[in-house]
């Protein structure tokens, strides 16, 4: 998901109106976003049932509040996130909330990739996950959401410069924690 | 990778590295389907919307299958019927 050009912006505002006169129209705009907030949320959380379940409250809410949605030029993702990151953190606040160690942390892996790339993707996952909070989500919302500072700012009810400062605080932590990344091609086969 | 926002050069493989491995996950077929039932059912009970508009596909295509069963169940009760009164008519008559 690349970022917005205009013409897609109002194609998806556009969508938003047709789902507000019929909740079934809503279909589109969940095939277009459960994957990411899924993967959001499971950065943050790092369990799949739990991923799953605020992946469902999300959604049911973005449903139930669609007749209020006011448009505003930004993604709809950006609510979404918004929305997500919200119910993560009221999540944490209740008893029983288990946040694994990064060190603890094993990621489902494709059995295609080396051991070498894996590893290597396992390692960036577990530094994203080390990061203090605010830079963790920016991160995830930046590289793993692919918004632009200003959507990022709003959704995490910051400054677009404290997004900026966040973002390249975490980018210089983890090039230092990690190095320099892998040649280009053995890279590729660790994003696959 | 976002590179509008004025992203320092070098971060930018590690920036790019990072779009790689935090790509989005993907949900099977099944799972998504499932997801969007359960959040159908949650904004239902939030909202108070009325049931069949949520209806999703693998729900009202059983559905749709069984009434139309029920229709042509229905029609042919009532052509029997029909037919066996005929006959009744044709037997008293002769």
């Amino acid at each position: 998901m690349a970022h917005r050009t205009a013409t897609e912006l109002e194609e998806e505002r556009r969508q938003i109106l047709a789902a507000q006169r019929d909740r079934a129209a809503f279909a589109p705009l969940y095939e277009r976003y459960v994957d990411h907030i899924y993967s959001y949320v499971y950065a943050l959380t790092r369990n799949k049932e739990q991923a799953e379940d605020v992946t469902a409250a999300t959604f049911a809410k973005a449903m139930a509040e669609l007749p209020r949605f006011e448009w505003r030029g930004v993604p709809y993702s950006a609510w979404l996130y918004r929305v997500a990151a919200n119910m993560v953190s009221r999540e944490r606040r209740r008893p029983g909330w288990i946040e694994l160690q990064p060190h603890l942390i094993a990621d489902p892996t494709d059995p295609g990739d080396t051991v070498e790339a894996r590893d290597r993707a396992a390692g960036v996952r577990a530094a994203v996950a080390a990061l203090p909070r605010d830079q963790r989500q920016a991160i995830l919302l930046r590289f793993g959401g692919e918004l632009r500072n200003r959507e990022i700012a709003e959704i995490m009810g910051r400054s677009e410069g404290a997004v900026k400062l966040l973002t390249f605080r975490a980018l210089t932590a983890l090039r230092h924690r990690l190095g320099a990344p892998l040649p280009a091609e053995r890279r590729l086969r660790a994003q696959r | 990778m976002n590179t509008e926002d004025g992203l320092d050069p070098a971060l930018a493989d590690t920036a790019a590295e990072l779009s790689g491995v935090l790509a989005a996950r993907r949900l099977s077929p099944v799972r998504r389907r499932e997801l969007y039932a359960r959040a159908v059912a949650m904004a239902e009970g939030r909202s108070g919307l009325p049931r069949w508009r949520g209806l999703s596909a693998e729900r009202w295509l059983p559905a749709a299958v069984g009434g139309a069963i029920l229709a042509a169940a229905a029609g042919a009760a009532i052509g029997v019927a029909v037919t066996r009164g005929r006959r009744q008519q044709h037997a008293l008559a002769a």
